[in-house]
């Protein structure tokens, strides 16, 4: 069992504002990103591979090619760092972590949606 | 394993010595204002208070004890019951003396408790624990040796050996601190200069960045950095010349 200070300390460190999201899901994280004085936001989109969980320590890892080269980044889940996600598709996949992305390539890389699978379940 | 060197007192400037004794909570990961998460040790310095002063005339040295702990009466002894009740302060089972310049001795009183807010965020500081306990150990874990090089073209239950431990008859000895195995662990480590990236005064509650000696629940001192007291001292001693 953990301390309660620090069940505390980390309890005081989440964001209130987590969207659910699950692995399959395409998202769209609005990273803020400071250049000398300045601050943006940067996009960066892709299919959640991965979420880890722990408290305030909780990651997500987000895939996407980028000129035909795979680009991943993990995000940790409750950072003040990005602005909010957004999630664009639900993916429908069976598998926690969608680690065989990473040998696929271009079509055969694809996830089926959430929509297109209860679509497809209502046909049959 | 750094030679304790933390009796040394003489070698400390004597004004801003004052720490707090607390109690390792565990360890944790927090952002930072930055927005970075960084690995913390948790201390709690609730119960810590001021249970008797030393002083100048008395004593010949200045320096306030600070007690942390809540103990039951019949967990001390009379000698240490004494000592509380002539100073009319609460009960504690950990008691350690800070020193402290005269004037800022003035600052404490005995009974009265000692706040996280001793330290400010930001700032570093020293922490000494006693290191987990690990019993008789071999040199691989305890000198860090590299132990055999090979496991297979003959070598036969001397993968984790010490090797040679001298040369012939010259010197014909072996020399003294050889590093050997036996008894490791709980030993005092201090480690310097570490963070304090949030201070809780509510809750007691003080997180350094980094990990500190001992095990959970163990007893730390935590002491403003000498580093940084040297630094300055040497700082305003150049000043002063000029």
């Amino acid at each position: 069992m953990r301390p309660s200070a620090i069940e505390y300390i980390n309890s005081k460190q989440l964001r209130k504002d987590v969207v659910d999201f699950r692995t399959g899901d395409t998202v769209r994280v609005h990273w803020r990103v400071k250049e000398g004085e300045k601050e943006r936001t940067q996009p960066f989109e892709g299919v959640v591979i991965r979420k880890t969980r722990g408290a305030n320590a909780a990651t997500f890892t987000v895939r996407k090619v980028s000129y035909g080269v795979g680009v991943e980044r993990i995000f940790p889940l409750h950072s003040p760092r990005y602005e909010r996600i957004e999630v664009l598709t639900r993916g429908s996949v069976n598998r926690n972590r969608l680690f065989y992305l990473r040998n696929l390539r271009g079509k055969a890389a694809r996830l089926e949606t959430a929509e297109e699978a209860s679509g497809k379940g209502a046909k049959a | 394993m750094a030679p304790d060197r933390s009796h040394g007192a003489g070698q400390r400037s004597e004004d801003d010595v004052k720490g707090l004794i607390g109690k390792k909570v565990g360890m944790t990961q927090v952002f930072n204002d930055e927005g970075n998460l960084v690995p913390v040790t948790v201390i709690d310095v609730n119960t810590c208070v001021v249970v008797g002063k030393r002083t100048e005339e008395k004593d010949q040295y200045s320096a306030v004890a600070l007690g942390f702990g809540v103990a039951k009466e019949k967990a001390l002894t009379k000698a240490e019951l004494g000592h509380f009740k002539k100073q009319g302060a609460p009960l504690r089972r950990h008691v350690k003396e800070f020193r402290v310049s005269a004037a800022d001795a003035e600052a404490f009183t005995v009974g009265e408790a000692v706040k996280a807010d001793m330290f400010a965020k930001g700032q570093l500081v020293d922490v000494t624990g006693i290191t987990k306990g690990r019993g008789f150990t071999g040199v691989m874990k305890r000198w860090n040796f590299k132990g055999s090089q090979t496991k297979t073209h003959g070598t036969h239950e001397y993968q984790r050996h010490p090797g040679a431990i001298g040369q012939r008859k010259t010197p014909g000895r072996v020399y003294p601190n050889k590093k050997m195995p036996g008894h490791y662990g709980v030993e005092k480590v201090t480690t310097q200069n570490l963070t304090v990236v949030d201070v809780d005064v509510e809750k007691g509650l003080l997180l350094v960045k980094g990990g500190v000696a001992g095990h959970n629940q163990g007893i730390v001192y935590v002491r403003p950095s000498i580093k940084v007291a040297m630094r300055e001292q040497h700082k305003a001693a150049k000043a002063g010349k000029k």
